[in-house]
């Protein structure tokens, strides 16, 4: 089957499997977050959370989670086991069958009451869900890239993954029943990695999660992915009681994995902001020590990109323009060879240390084939080895500013003006 | 030529030489693309008072210190970018301080004999200038008010200040703006040739590596340390807290707390204490504890409840956290419970089948451990620093008994000893 990988490696000590569920940024993305939580409270052989904890401990510690994650305008829910192998458990014991049914068990027989899920839990963990977006606010960085994204964008990207407040009110037992149904009805991917002999045997397991079974083609990649920008909100203050200053700011690449020169997307923002060796960070922090922090990122599948820093409030005119001259430079061809040689080493060298985690492998190549990318790991390599300065330069020209948030000191009451 | 130490059960080895006085220690790891090397000094944010000549005289410095060196060490004569020499190399290289260790590690796909050549060379070289110190200032400043805004952070160095009343653990690792500001070239260079002696340096190599050829760039490039008299100061600390409670205002929409406890620190089997401090707690107050079970049930705690105990030789503590909109209540129902446990006499006999499980459970993360090399690297490097015995590790949890439990118990939770947090 299609939707079925199977990475076979025997330098790990555990085995794992990873299945996703991908449904849109513009579903019920906050009823999703708390359906996740809801699906951990118990099954029908696992009364309560502690039961499923009590069972993965019996499986010497096994990590199980659903992980959520916004990849493009789609959001990935990633149920997640990791199960040592059977050389390594005292009894030789296998743990397959036994991953495979608590996957089964949270997903086809979560505690169910008349068409809808019990209420005491759904309000629990609307309430825990409701502390969790609060708390983001409390994260100033993450709070002010989270609004340079409302800012910025009109389409459903500009959707945080954990959904908003306003959705959450709405939700119940009866309405995350509902998205429950549909959940299983949606196309899955899954990969199996670790100590796998019999190939065979290990997809016809994954066979027995009957989601993966569903019709295939309802993911459509390209149409749907196409950006709105917001061009109106060039620059927004907020004032908070904090003791630094947060950047952020968003920008159209005008290119992604689908379309325009992708892999030189990936060598420009390592050379602009993508780590310690790149432009951004030497400038700002090295050369002029205006932050601590200071990076660029980008989403391949949403083609946006944003910085975020730490600042000092009076500094922040000085990063701006700084963020410009540097942007400027490598459009002017200003990239050395050092810069170019630095940025492929490092990319190739992070694609290539992603062969030894199991997680990373699975949920780089699950996300690929999601959006109907049919790359392997080295074809991507190869991608990036090829780029040459010109491409780089000419990638650099189409990046567009759109929108910047910035978080400043909230006057104490009884100062002077 | 070193010898090889083999951990049977999950199938690992490692393998232990000096080399011009440097302690070098390799786990190999064969198929894995990456490779790690981690050099670390038993320096840490706590050693800010040390002697050099057997404990005759002492010196104090300023908090950060050990932080502010660690920054500094990448420095380079010439103003040679070593970050950029380590990613042409096709590594990441990095570093960190904690209260008992500065480490700097890379790791990487390709060329490790490069990359271990440079990491050694930028530990073995040092560069301060008055201008370099300066300008460092103000990067480290901003460091600091970063974790200023960090409800999480701050709350956690309030409950070490309230819990202590001169140990320097109670300092915050990267020290205060002011602290930082006080520092000399020369302050760095004491503490730099004090705790950067090979002596006082452990290496951790991990990956699918050649022995000869590391062992070569070793010889090379680290020179033999001389004779060292380095004594650390110690401190008496009371058994109680300085401060039981504490609020910190930062306009939080969800307020956490956190309830901390001293827990006297262990010179000898700190490995055994420290396993069924876990075992311990895992029991109390882990996910799959009736306290969790009925909590969570009824909408007291959620999943950000945590508790953590860490036990080192001089100090320790336990830490209990998470979120809630009414963290007085909270606390004040962890308290109803700890009494109820005390008064349970058969608390630990009663849980004895959940006691099994839990430790097999920890046998499993261990052996996880070994499927990263940077994991492998910063655990082994913990191990060897705290000169705990990795060998044993499967053998002292399988070993854990009831009565270790009770006794471990008997000697915790405190409220004479405590300190409550809340951070809103």
């Amino acid at each position: 089957m299609e939707n079925i990988g199977i990475i076979k490696t025997s330098k790990f000590k555990n085995n794992a499997i990873s299945l996703v569920i991908p449904v849109e940024m513009s579903d019920n993305v906050t009823g999703y977050n708390v359906l996740s939580e809801v699906l951990k409270r118990g099954t029908s052989a696992f009364k309560t959370s502690s039961d499923i904890a009590r069972y993965l401990q019996e499986m010497y510690g096994a990590l199980f989670d659903i992980h959520l994650s916004k990849i493009g305008n789609k959001l990935f829910i990633v149920f997640y086991v990791g199960f040592l192998d059977n050389r390594f458990t005292l009894y030789k014991e296998d743990l397959w069958d036994k991953a495979i049914y608590l996957i089964n068990e949270v997903l086809y027989h979560p505690l169910i009451e008349e068409c809808a899920f019990n209420e005491t839990i759904v309000e629990q963990e609307k309430t825990n869900h409701r502390l969790y977006i609060e708390s983001v606010y409390d994260d100033k960085g993450h709070y002010s890239m989270n609004r340079v994204m409302e800012l910025g964008l009109l389409d459903s990207y500009r959707i945080p993954e954990y959904g908003t407040l306003e959705e959450l009110e709405k939700l119940d037992g009866k309405v995350l029943y509902e998205l429950w149904k549909g959940l299983l009805r949606k196309e899955a991917f899954a990969y199996a990695s670790g100590n796998i002999t019999d190939q065979e045997e290990i997809e016809g397991k994954l066979k027995g999660i009957a989601i993966l079974g569903n019709g295939k083609g309802t993911v459509k990649s390209k149409k749907e992915n196409v950006r709105v920008f917001n061009r109106e909100n060039k620059e927004i203050f907020e004032k908070m009681k904090i003791n630094q200053g947060k950047m952020s700011l968003l920008f159209n690449t005008n290119t992604n994995i689908f379309e325009g020169d992708y892999f030189a997307l990936v060598i420009f923002n390592s050379i602009y902001g993508g780590g310690a060796h790149s432009k951004l960070f030497n400038e700002v922090r090295e050369n002029h020590s205006l932050a601590y922090s200071i990076y660029s990122t980008f989403d391949k599948f949403a083609g946006v990109m944003s910085i975020g820093s730490g600042v000092d409030f009076k500094n922040f005119k000085k990063v701006r323009k700084l963020i410009d001259i540097e942007l400027d430079k490598i459009r002017n061809g200003e990239i050395s060879d050092e810069e170019m040689n630095m940025a492929k080493t490092k990319s190739i060298s992070t694609l290539k240390s992603m062969e030894d985690s199991m997680y990373n492998t699975s949920n780089y190549l699950i996300a690929l084939r999601v959006f109907g990318i049919n790359y392997e790991v080295e074809d991507v390599i190869n991608g990036l080895r090829e780029v040459t300065k010109e491409r780089v330069m000419e990638l650099a020209k189409k990046i567009e500013f759109i929108a910047s948030h910035y978080l400043d000191k909230e006057e104490e009451e009884n100062g002077n003006i | 030529m070193g010898t090889y130490k083999e951990m049977k059960f999950i199938d690992e080895m490692i393998y232990e030489t000096e080399i011009n006085t440097l302690k070098v220690y390799y786990i190999p790891k064969k198929g894995f693309t990456k490779s790690y090397a981690i050099l670390t000094s038993d320096f840490g944010s706590k050693d800010v008072e040390f002697s050099i000549d057997g404990g005759d005289t002492y010196k104090r410095y300023p908090e950060g210190i050990a932080h502010f060196l660690e920054h500094k060490v990448f420095e380079m004569p010439g103003g040679e970018n070593i970050f950029n020499k380590f990613t042409e190399l096709g590594a990441s290289v990095n570093a960190f301080t904690n209260n008992s260790q500065t480490s700097y590690y890379f790791s990487t796909t390709d060329n490790f004999s490069g990359n271990l050549e440079l990491l050694l060379k930028m530990v073995t070289t040092p560069y301060l200038t008055e201008e370099n110190v300066e300008k460092e200032k103000g990067i480290i400043a901003e460091e600091i008010k970063m974790y200023e805004d960090h409800p999480g952070f701050r709350g956690y160095i309030e409950a070490l200040k309230s819990l202590y009343y001169a140990h320097p653990v109670r300092e915050d690792i990267a020290g205060t703006v002011e602290s930082i500001y006080k520092l000399t070239p020369r302050d760095l260079l004491d503490c730099y040739e004090a705790f950067y002696n090979p002596r006082n340096l452990i290496l951790v190599l991990v990956g699918d590596l050649e022995i000869d050829s590391f062992e070569k760039i070793i010889r090379e490039n680290v020179k033999p340390g001389e004779a060292l008299d380095l004594v650390k100061r110690k401190y008496d600390e009371p058994k109680t807290s300085l401060k039981k409670t504490s609020e910190i205002d930062m306009n939080l929409q969800v307020p956490n707390y956190i309830y901390a406890f001293k827990v006297p620190g262990e010179d000898t089997n700190l490995l055994r204490e420290s396993l069924t401090g876990s075992v311990m707690m895992k029991l109390i107050f882990g996910s799959t504890s009736s306290f969790y079970e009925t909590n969570l049930n009824n909408g007291n705690i959620n999943d950000s409840f945590s508790t953590e105990i860490s036990i080192e030789t001089d100090h320790g503590e336990i830490f209990i956290g998470g979120e809630s909109k009414e963290p007085m209540k909270t606390m004040a129902m962890i308290d109803d419970y700890i009494e109820v446990v005390k008064e349970d006499k058969d608390f630990f006999v009663d849980r004895k089948i959940d006691m099994e499980r839990i430790k097999k459970s920890m046998i499993g993360s261990f052996t996880n451990i070994f499927n990263s090399v940077d994991n492998v690297g910063t655990f082994t490097t913990g191990m060897l620093l705290h000169k705990e015995d990795i060998f044993n590790y499967v053998d002292i949890v399988k070993n854990i008994s009831v009565k270790d439990l009770e006794d471990r118990f008997e000697k915790l939770f405190d409220k004479d000893s405590s300190t409550k947090v809340v951070i809103k």
